[in-house]
């Protein structure tokens, strides 16, 4: 460059990446430790999901199978919706299974039942039940033999019991019943599910995947092949909000005291909803909408960056027209 | 005859294999599931060529004390190390192995993962600048669908999510599927390519 | 980072810094006895048939680091086996004061997995009873045999061919077992016997391992008990029709018990029936004392049943039986030609009963489940609901079809007309005039629908609105006026188009309603006529020729309109398990096996032998055994022996009769060649098996059902004489449907047609361009800069990274990678370039390196070619990307290549490449990843430009026509989805509907 003074936005063009990096980095920690109330927007996939397992609420002919498919390094954004859709089917007395086919999934599976459990008598093999861990190789075989008869694919439970006999089996027997898996993985691990069991069988398949491959999963929503999906830390904090505003749902009865009254689901209410973040006294249970602050931050910031750098563009680029 | 022999496998079995995707016939379906009792069988032995590998580069490198051989003997000590690990205690949940991986793959991959996020805004930094009418187009929608997917999308206007939401499944998705069709049609003509022998690289070497 | 003494120094420090780490705590050493399960009990389960026990004791605390907790069996207290596992999370502990673990029905015993020898289990003092699981050791397995059931699951070609014919000589008695080795099974399963003592234990593992000392074993047995109380039974009396229907709800656990029955019982009469379910209740408390306490006596008193039996079926476990009957009264009579047999007594029961239909009320009736141990428990007593059979609901007629495009597994069973129901609906914008209104529709194949016409009315019966559905999206929108009220209830009329006539009267109606709760319009009920659709549901029974109950296939919603019934191919034989022989290292089992059953009298089977001279034999015993028992009929003196003796005879006669007379047996008999007799009544077998009769029932849960006849198929010759072998199934292809094996998917012909055009138009190019017609291929920036990155590197002295993607070799695009790679070497190797190859998969290994090396021989510098070039570096994701740009960093490499499939990695790579300030062509088909790189890489091939890279490079004519041919076949699919969507939104959706949907 022939000028030696060297202007800001100059200086912005050719800014280190290190500062960036320090940047995103307080942008992130910083909302973490001071929390504030942000609104989440709704969006169609989400809802889909909550409608589809509002649906089977308080039956017992239908249930919900969660399929763990990721290991430790992307459970920050899996692991929040993971607990709603549990705390989903608990709170509205929906059966749900569990399983997983990775050996590194196993942890955060009985990681996130405990979380979800807690402040619900629910009782494994009458209102869930943790299929636990299952080898990779026999995931297709079973996966087609659960359209068949589910207790006879997964045989045993992780208590060991045999899943035949448990009262949570009364009335499901494949697909038909156990109508919704929602598989959660930072991979396309949950396509397979709609090659074999929504194709050959007809069952419902959603989604549960990190932001990086939700821009991948569109075509299938638009095709109708996924039911729904959870998109990220936002998909996970819209579920959030979907629970405690139509699920958790408390009113006062006439002698003024509060009790829960779950609501089915409603555009027009959600539009409406406003929840305090201090209001919820579990922090399990706004994990991912504290994230989402943290999201909403570092998204700002990106996006002054790219408006410095292309204030600094410009600049630069003026003064080289001028120069020549 | 090097040649002629694997290359007679794959044109066998690779029009086999595109008659069973329009054969259901019980036939056919035993044939595949016999197959992949084989793919079973065979697939461990490929971890032999793995490890041969890797024990050959690094202990040439340690032997020849080339710059930084010192990463290689770590590398060969962790190789060694945790294989005897699972060896003597198994890979139960409890043993030494289980909480190697636990503490230390299960962070490092974690940690891994997690640069992206820093890497990402660089890159996005470094990316977005309205260079021309087409990057602007895309400077603009990348930041509505930053802010679509924020809270504070909403409340600068009610008309930034849906727009984000938009872009997302019109003009996003009208290009993964133009993608998708060419890499589709891509792939079926490298296969097809393969299947005549006309693609042969994959055998080791040139045509 | 360079690294020197001091550095390496830190990092051992910090590997031995790592190893404290590990929780010591649990190592140290503890008090052992502090680690003994406390509180364990052995239980029997109720309400089953004497094979389960439960565990139960009080988990350790939390701070104990208990990991998982073991237990134990055994037939005495000196040698119990592990037999099983509950793993607990350490962090949390088990929150509950009590730990249960089911030992019940059949499960693992033992298979080829198991250890060879018997080993003691780890940790445990010497002179402990415990071992790790039942060793495959015969000598050891052989003698437990007779404390359990097991039952050996054995594949059909190694039970047919693979078994040894094994003489066991006893008592004079010579008995003939088929003799298998123990790889011979795919597994053993057990069962606990009922009545025998069994042991168990419990060990703590804490999370480093450490076995802890076990508990004081405490002892269980099993017992037969009653079975569970059915908790539903409907009893409905259709006056018109003179019938009497009933349906009932099964228990959970159904493997004991063996017939359920209906009785019939005067309200009068209700108190003796009290007594007699105290007395049954009485008898079962009695018996189970009496095994406990061998001085206490069977009850004498003996009280009779007041009710009588009107109904009694098989339970035909292990299949779900059915769960509705109709019985029609005759003549004021409840009355069936043949009596009911009990197997377990040997008695029949007449069933005659008079009844008074004008006094149905003063009638009760009962559902009983009655068990293996002739135990039966009775439901509540259930009063009639009296109505005329136009109360019930209709049934519509059904059909029964193979499914097209399989392997020959499911059969499709089609009913009704189509149905359409809203399901949900949200306003579309703030006024609250637009609507959007979700819908559902369910058809068969028998039904195409074309077109699904919505009309919707306002509360005062103005039409809104009329909408054709002709592309059917689970969508419509609807306007509302503006002025209108919007809480208002729409009313909904939904007809349809189909392939064929429907009928004008066809009318579906539902309503949607403001419901205060949502905020929102809430679908109703649907209704078909006066037909609350809902209301209703299907069960779809089936029987085979091999049983003769029918089952239930499936229950279905009463919206559904077809199932696919799966009818699995059944490879395996069940057999029991209860003798080996020790020399030759043979487990036994009966050798004879069931084929069919008479098409007459289906509760009698039809058995052969795997051994065709066992057959021979058996035959000259049962003639034996009647000249004997006539021999002696003279000395027999009361009448009751007489008959016992005749009965037997009869046995007798009808098993020989059986045996010499039946079609399928008289073929096998005459089949001289062992091997084809086997294979013959294999495949009688499987048909006897898969090939099944259906009928349909709608039903509203509580006893009001219609029941449809059995689907015969008009269509259908009778049995061809040319296809002798279905003679021996009567009715084959008219009742009874067997799912055939589809040998073409018709669903794939669409994409046969495109990949025999594009073959064709590969071969049509390629010609052309041999004929050295010239084909302009789009320039590519990417694989233009190629020889400009390589040159740059070989400048620079520095070498080149090349990356062929981080999935296996069966990746289409890795291979594409590795065709560019063969290039990019070669044009190194001629530069004298070091090339750089990491590699993430076994595979993909050894071919990169052979690439490369024969890119060096063509480049004529053989000796330049280092093998240790080409490497592997790890499986794992993440480390892969460290190890690489480990490599970046310290190389300094000029020109980094990226070709083939990438996922969250990626950005990984080249953010850190392009810090190096290396020069980076990247391509990929993995779409998320593409804007990584394009921001990140200098050129990049996107998706098809990856495969077109090899053939642009090698610019010869063979793959530069399979190149062009890409390009006419995309102007063939882009003409299909422009004709597609100019048709179809003109209402033409036949294109369309010629794709297959998936």
């Amino acid at each position: 460059m022939a000028e030696k003074k060297i202007s800001f936005y100059e200086r912005m063009q050719a800014l280190d990446r290190r500062y960036i990096f320090l940047v995103v980095a307080l942008a992130i920690i910083i909302p973490f430790l001071i929390p504030f109330n942000s609104k989440t927007y709704v969006t169609e996939p989400s809802e889909n999901i909550y409608k589809k397992i509002d649906s089977f609420a308080g039956r017992k002919d239908r249930a919900v199978l969660l399929s763990f498919t990721h290991d430790a390094s992307t459970m920050a954004e899996l692991f929040p919706m993971e607990v709603a859709i549990l705390r989903h089917c608990f709170e509205r007395n929906i059966p749900v299974f569990t399983i997983c086919f990775l050996p590194q999934a196993k942890p955060l599976m009985d990681y996130a039942l405990q979380v979800a459990k807690e402040g619900y008598e629910v009782q494994s093999g009458i209102d869930y039940v943790n299929f636990g861990y299952k080898p990779w190789a026999i995931f297709v075989p079973l996966l087609l033999k659960m359209g068949d008869d589910i207790a006879d694919a997964v045989e045993t439970d992780d208590e060991g019991r045999i899943v035949k006999n448990l009262e949570i089996m009364k009335e499901i027997k494949n697909y038909n019943e156990m109508n919704l898996i929602v598989d959660f993985s930072g991979s396309a691990a949950g396509l397979r599910w709609i090659t074999y069991a929504r194709a050959k069988f007809g069952a419902n398949v959603a989604l549960g995947v990190t932001a990086v491959m939700a821009a991948d999963n569109y075509i299938y929503l638009q095709s109708g092949q996924l039911t729904g999906m959870l998109g990220g830390l936002k998909g996970a904090a819209e579920y959030e909000k979907l629970v405690d505003v139509f699920a958790t749902y408390k009113e006062l009865d006439e002698n003024g005291i509060l009790k829960p009254a779950p609501r089915e689901f409603s555009k027009e209410i959600i539009k409406e909803s406003w929840i305090k973040m201090s209001d919820i006294k579990n922090r399990q249970h706004k994990t991912a909408r504290i994230g989402m602050n943290a999201q909403t931050v570092a998204h700002i910031m990106i996006i002054v960056f790219i408006v410095l750098g292309n204030i600094g563009y410009f600049v630069s680029k003026r003064k080289t027209k001028k120069v020549s | 005859m090097k040649r002629q022999i694997p290359l007679l496998i794959v044109i066998v079995l690779g029009f086999i294999f595109a008659i069973h995707t329009f054969v259901p016939h019980k036939v056919s379906s035993d044939f595949f599931d016999w197959y992949q009792t084989w793919i079973k069988a065979i697939s461990p032995f490929m971890v032999l060529l793995g490890i041969m590998s890797l024990t050959m580069v690094h202990s040439t490198k340690i032997k020849r004390k080339v710059p930084n051989w010192q990463y290689s003997v770590v590398t060969m000590l962790a190789l060694v190390g945790t294989g005897a690990i699972g060896f003597i205690w198994g890979t139960q949940e409890g043993t030494p192995f289980m909480w190697l991986f636990k503490n230390v793959q299960m962070p490092m991959g974690a940690t891994m993962f997690s640069l992206l996020a820093f890497y990402i805004a660089s890159a996005a930094y470094k990316a977005f600048r309205a260079r021309s009418a087409e990057a602007t187009v895309l400077l603009i929608a990348a930041m509505i669908v930053m802010l679509g997917q924020v809270p504070i999308g909403i409340k600068i206007s009610k008309w930034i999510p849906e727009i984000s939401s938009w872009i997302l499944n019109v003009p996003n998705l009208a290009a993964k599927r133009g993608i998708a069709l060419g890499v589709g049609l891509g792939m079926t003509a490298t296969s097809l390519k393969i299947l005549l022998g006309i693609e042969r690289t994959y055998l080791g070497g040139g045509d | 980072m360079k690294l020197n003494c001091a550095k390496s120094g830190f990092f051992l420090l910090l590997l031995t810094f790592c190893l404290f780490l590990l929780p010591q705590n649990s190592r140290a050493a503890v008090d052992e006895s502090e680690f003994i399960i406390q509180n364990l009990q052995v239980q029997d389960i109720p309400d089953d048939d004497g094979s389960g026990l439960v565990v139960s004791w009080k988990p350790l605390p939390k701070e104990k680091r208990i990991i998982e907790y073991r237990i134990y069996r055994g037939i005495t207290k000196d040698s119990l086996f592990f037999i099983g596992k509950i793993d607990v999370n350490v962090k949390t502990g088990v929150l509950g004061d009590e730990m249960y673990f089911y030992d019940t029905d059949f499960n693992y015993w033992l298979d080829t997995q198991a250890r060879g020898h018997l080993r003691k289990e780890k940790g445990q003092k010497k002179g402990s009873p415990l071992y790790r699981r039942y060793p495959r050791d015969i000598k050891i397995v052989g003698p437990l045999l007779q404390h359990y059931d097991i039952l050996g699951v054995i594949h059909e070609k190694d039970y047919y061919y693979h078994s040894r014919k094994i003489e066991v000589i006893a008592d004079e008695d010579t008995t003939v077992y088929a003799g298998l080795k123990l790889r011979e099974f795919d597994q053993m399963a057990k069962k606990l016997l009922p009545d025998h003592e069994y042991y168990y234990t419990i060990v703590a593992v804490n999370e480093a391992r450490r076995y802890f000392p076990h508990a004081e074993p405490a002892i269980g047995i099993p017992r037969e008990n009653s079975p569970e109380k059915t908790q539903e039974f409907y009893a409905v009396y259709a006056q018109d029709i003179n019938r009497l229907q009933f349906e009932w709800s099964l228990p959970i656990f159904t493997d004991d018990i063996y017939y359920h029955r209906v009785y019939i019982l005067e309200k009068k009469d209700l108190d003796k029936f009290s007594k007699y379910i105290e007395y049954i209740e009485e008898v079962e408390f009695n018996d189970m004392a009496m095994k406990k306490d061998s001085t206490i006596v069977a009850l004498d008193k003996v009280i009779e049943n007041p009710a009588q039996m009107i109904y009694q079926r098989y339970s035909s476990y292990p299949w779900t039986p059915s769960k509705t009957v109709y019985i029609n009264i005759v003549d004021g009579k409840v009355s069936r030609d043949k009596p009911y047999p009990n197997i377990f007594t040997g008695e029949e029961r007449d069933v005659n009963v008079d009844l008074d239909v004008n006094k149905i009320e003063d009638y009760y009736f009962v559902f009983s489940l009655y068990d293996h141990a002739q135990y039966e428990t009775f439901s509540e007593v259930s009063s009639v609901d009296i109505l005329n059979s136009s109360e019930l609901p209709k049934i519509p007629p059904f059909k029964i079809k193979d499914r097209e495009d399989d392997k020959g597994d499911y059969n499709n069973v089609m009913w009704g007309k189509p149905i359409v129901y809203l399901t949900n609906s949200t306003y579309l914008n703030e006024s609250k005039t637009k609507l959007l209104v979700n819908y559902e529709y369910k058809t068969n194949k028998d039904y195409k629908i074309r077109n699904i016409f919505f009309k919707v009315f306002d509360e005062s019966g103005n039409e809104i609105a009329k909408i054709n559905e002709f592309y059917q999206d689970k969508k419509i929108k609807i306007k509302l006026p503006e002025d209108s009220d919007k809480t208002q209830t729409l009313f909904f009329e939904m007809t349809f188009k189909c392939n064929k006539d429907i009928g004008d009267d066809y009318i579906l109606t539902q309503t949607l309603a403001f419901d205060e709760q949502t905020k929102s319009l809430y679908p109703s009920e649907i209704f078909l006529g006066d037909e609350d659709l809902l209301k209703y549901s299907y069960y779809i029974y089936k029987h085979n020729y091999y049983d003769e109950e029918w089952r239930i296939s499936k229950k279905v919603a009463g919206t559904q309109r077809e199932i696919f019934d799966n009818i699995r191919y059944l490879n395996s034989h069940f057999k029991l398990v209860k003798h080996y022989d020790i020399e030759k290292g043979l487990f036994l089992v009966r050798p004879s096996f069931s084929v069919s059953h008479l098409e007459d009298e289906m509760d009698k089977s039809v058995s052969s032998n795997l051994f065709s001279s066992e057959v021979e034999n058996t035959l000259k015993t049962y003639k034996e055994e009647i000249a004997k028992i006539t021999a002696s009929k003279d000395t027999l003196e009361t009448e009751e022996e007489i008959k016992n003796a005749d009965d037997a005879i009869k046995d007798y006669e009808e098993q020989i009769a059986i045996m010499t007379t039946n079609p399928i047996l008289k073929k096998a008999a005459s089949i001289k060649n062992p091997k084809k007799r086997i294979k013959f009544l294999d495949k009688a077998r499987h048909y006897a098996k898969n090939t099944f009769v259906y009928k349909i029932v709608k039903t509203d849960g509580k006893g009001h059902f219609s029941e449809s006849e059995i689907y015969i198929r008009e269509d259908i010759k009778p049995t061809d004489e040319k296809d002798k072998f279905f003679a021996y199934f009567l009715g084959f292809g008219k009742t009874h449907f067997h799912p055939r094996s589809n040998w073409f998917n018709k669903k794939m012909l669409p994409a046969l047609i495109t990949s025999l055009i594009f073959g064709l138009l590969v071969f049509a190019l390629i010609k052309k361009a041999k004929q050295g017609k010239d084909l302009f291929i789009r320039p590519i920036a990417g694989i233009q800069e190629i020889d400009n990155a390589i040159g740059r590197a070989t400048e620079m002295g520095k070498p080149i990274l090349f990356v062929p993607g981080t999935s296996g070799i069966g990746d289409v695009a890795t291979l594409a990678g590795l065709a560019i790679l063969g290039k990019v070497a070669k044009k190194a190797a001629e530069y004298d370039t070091k090339i750089l190859v990491p590699c993430r998969d076994y595979l993909v290994l050894p071919i990169a390196q052979e690439i490369v090396k024969e890119a060096h021989f063509e480049a004529g510098r053989p000796d330049t070619y280092d093998k240790g070039s080409v490497f592997f570096i790890t499986t794992a994701q993440f480390a892969f990307v460290a190890g690489v740009n480990g490599i970046m960093v310290r190389e300094k490499t000029a020109t980094n290549f990226y070709m083939g499939m990438f996922w969250a990695e990626a950005l990984l790579m080249t953010e850190t490449g392009a810090s190096t300030g290396a020069i980076q062509i990247s391509g990929t088909d993995a779409v998320t990843q593409i804007p990584f790189f394009i921001t990140t890489c200098d050129y990049t091939l996107i998706g098809e430009e990856l495969y077109a890279a090899s053939a642009y490079l090698a610019r010869e004519p063979l793959q530069l026509g399979t190149l062009k041919a890409v390009d006419y076949l995309k102007v063939l699919i882009l003409f299909f989805i422009i004709t597609g969507t100019i048709l179809s939104s003109t209402h033409l959706t036949f294109l369309i509907n010629a794709f297959p949907e998936k």
